[in-house]
């Protein structure tokens, strides 16, 4: 059965007016806020959750779900609430799951980073050209491509100003930065695909070259630490993610999950934050291309 | 797990699909449930959908794209199944599937009852974008009422469709729209796309026509791209001392001169000459625009003249436009702007998209204005002084 067109989230967060800062929320871990209820609510929050972990991504999305400690007990009560609504479908617990987790979409702890922190997000050519397209800027991949094909080796002047009506990401931006001060990818591989392991990006694109894009967040935008709220309120749910460990989270980031080959030979993530959008006029560097 | 372990496994396990199971299995990506591609939970269904589109066999890739196409026709018929989500990864996985397929144009009916019908503008966007990308051949009409209909967030997609079914007609619904700051970024978003489509001598030609309708940014961002990319625009060279009331109404009839412009500047300095005795001669201001459109006419070929005349005709109703050609005994202009002249499609497309906007009143009054402006300037004494930069 197909997800349901209409899921209608019935709750909403409520608003900061009247209330502590967000920062002081309680929070608590998702099976603490559902032991709090009877029994049989557990037992049906737990039966419907189960369903979700036929695959790989969905059962990570579970227990990641049980790990995150930076959600407020607000947005786990009304997770409850709409998995108890929902129907058994495991499609509609997961667009359920996603939709609640929209409500807090980028609200998380803010990162702790110096000021004029390089941040850097690695991306194809053809992702670049559809986030470009699916901004709404181009009417097709093609014309998308054509714009990255005749920028992408201009110097930053020319593309700032090419670009700047352009946002880098949609919805998210999931992106690197070197805790140290340095610039984000100057101590990772310059090949794509070692990079690809490390900063934990999709397995699919192997073998296609690379776009750094080296940029500096505007004031009005926050890096904050990433949560399962950002990686489970997106259409595709985010594999290579772990909720951010204790001494992560003591450092103020997150921190990017590698993919298997890198973990079993003893490697480790690199800082990671997640932020709304940037325009293209944030960049800081050239654009630089890896392969 | 590795990528590479999955992607010809995942290969052999789709070719060894039913047409049916293939079918289901495209529409799980698409819903965001996969119990195959497990591995590529995380990655967007359409992007791999696409990817394993290029791996599999002849058979597959026709079973694929078959399926496609019945659920573009699903979704063309407002099937309640398809939530907002599905839809735009269902539009998105069209381009890479069914580009360049010889059953592309069966999906097109269902795109476009989409494009004009959903209710959801985000749909109706991404539906506009995949036509474009499938190469949907319509008038310019099409493309000119969707961005009436659905304002300015749309002008990426009517610059490019236009771009590739009516390149000509490009210029003529520019002119008319800007200075538009949206409109303006689209234009030059696609100017590296239109170079590689049309080639850079008619790209430098559009933007000749249309760069005394840009704003001052967007005028200053276009020649900055034609200056790096050294593009020699035909016309706003000749124009950059001239004043901007007398630049806007001689860079209408430059652009009339199509390339000769450049190669011919004789003629044209005797076409500006020409237009300033009609400016000196003519005071009745309804009767300007008029005869200034019978001059370009007279000169250039029908389409580019039609198209070109635009800026004219769209602040002149068709009576006075009729009356001043009976005038000069052309009566058999006016044949041209009959909506069921036998003129080829594409010139009556052409046409049909003129006569829209000379039926526009709400543009008269501001053109009549500029007209009077245009007069004023040409009674100056130093108006006699102005001289092309040959």
């Amino acid at each position: 059965m197909a997800p349901s067109a209409n899921i209608y989230i019935r709750q909403s967060i409520p608003s900061d007016h009247g209330r502590p800062p967000r920062e002081e929320e309680q929070r608590l871990r998702f099976g603490e806020v559902l032991r709090q209820r009877p029994v049989t609510e557990q037992v049906l929050v737990k039966a419907k959750l189960a369903l979700l972990e036929r695959d790989a991504v969905g059962e990570q999305a579970v227990r990641n779900i049980h790990d995150e400690s930076l959600v407020e007990e607000t947005l786990w009560t009304i997770l409850i609430d709409e998995l108890l609504a929902c129907t058994s479908d495991r499609d509609i617990i997961s667009d359920t799951i996603r939709q609640v987790m929209r409500l807090d979409q980028l609200s998380g702890p803010k990162a702790t980073y110096r000021p004029a922190t390089l941040f850097g997000r690695a991306t194809t050519p053809e992702e670049l050209a559809r986030t470009f397209k699916t901004n709404g800027h181009f009417g097709s991949e093609a014309a998308a491509s054509a714009n990255i094909r005749h920028y992408r080796s201009r110097g930053l002047a020319t593309v700032r100003t090419a670009w700047r009506d352009y946002k880098l990401g949609t919805y998210v931006m999931w992106a690197t930065f070197d805790a140290a001060g340095g610039r984000p990818f100057e101590k990772l591989p310059r090949a794509a695909d070692a990079l690809r392991a490390i900063l934990g990006l999709p397995k699919i694109d192997r073998g296609r070259p690379l776009l750094l894009l080296e940029y500096v967040l505007p004031p009005f935008i926050a890096a904050r630490i990433p949560r399962v709220v950002e990686a489970y309120s997106g259409d595709n749910w985010v594999h290579y993610f772990h909720p951010t460990r204790e001494e992560d989270l003591d450092r103020g980031h997150g921190r990017t999950y590698v993919w298997d080959e890198v973990a079993e030979a003893g490697g480790t993530g690199v800082p990671e934050v997640v932020h709304a959008p940037v325009r293209a006029d944030a960049l800081a560097a050239d654009v630089d291309e890896i392969s | 797990m590795t990528g590479m372990d999955t992607v010809p496994s995942l290969k052999n396990t789709l070719e060894n699909l039913s047409t049916e199971q293939l079918e289901n299995w495209v529409r799980g990506r698409l819903r965001g449930h996969d119990p195959i591609a497990r591995d590529y939970q995380s990655e967007p269904s359409y992007l791999l959908i696409a990817r394993m589109y290029t791996h599999l066999s002849r058979n597959a890739r026709e079973d694929l794209r078959l399926a496609v196409l019945r659920m573009v026709d699903e979704v063309g018929q407002s099937n309640d199944e398809w939530d907002e989500p599905a839809i735009i990864s269902l539009l998105q996985v069209t381009d890479p599937i069914l580009r360049g397929s010889a059953e592309h144009h069966e999906a097109l009916g269902s795109l476009v009852g989409v494009t004009l019908r959903h209710r959801k503008q985000t749909v109706r966007f991404a539906a506009a974008q995949a036509l474009v990308a499938l190469g949907y051949m319509d008038t310019p009409r099409f493309w000119i009422d969707l961005h009436a209909r659905e304002g300015k967030t749309f002008a990426p997609v009517i610059i490019e469709a236009l771009a590739r079914t009516s390149f000509q007609s490009l210029p003529v619904w520019m002119i008319s729209v800007i200075p538009d700051d949206t409109v303006e970024s689209a234009f030059f978003g696609l100017l590296p796309f239109l170079i590689e489509l049309r080639g850079a001598e008619a790209v430098a030609h559009i933007i000749g026509q249309i760069d005394f309708k840009l704003s001052p940014n967007g005028r200053a961002r276009v020649r900055e791209f034609s200056d790096s990319e050294k593009l020699i625009t035909p016309t706003y060279e000749y124009f950059r001392a001239l004043p901007a009331t007398f630049d806007a109404m001689a860079q209408i009839l430059a652009a009339g001169d199509d390339l000769r412009t450049t190669r011919q500047p004789l003629a044209f300095g005797r076409a500006l000459r020409r237009l300033r005795r009609f400016l000196r001669r003519e005071t009745d201001l309804r009767s300007i625009p008029s005869l200034l459109a019978l001059e370009v006419w007279s000169r250039y070929t029908e389409t580019i003249a039609a198209m070109l005349l635009s800026p004219l005709l769209r602040n002149v109703g068709l009576a006075e436009l009729r009356s001043a050609l009976r005038e000069v005994g052309a009566e058999d202009v006016i044949e041209l702007f009959s909506p069921d002249a036998s003129l080829p499609l594409d010139d009556a497309a052409k046409t049909s998209v003129v006569m829209e906007l000379a039926l526009d009143p709400r543009k008269r009054e501001a053109t009549r204005n500029l007209l009077s402006q245009a007069e004023e300037l040409a009674r100056d004494p130093d108006f006699e002084s102005l001289q092309p930069a040959v």
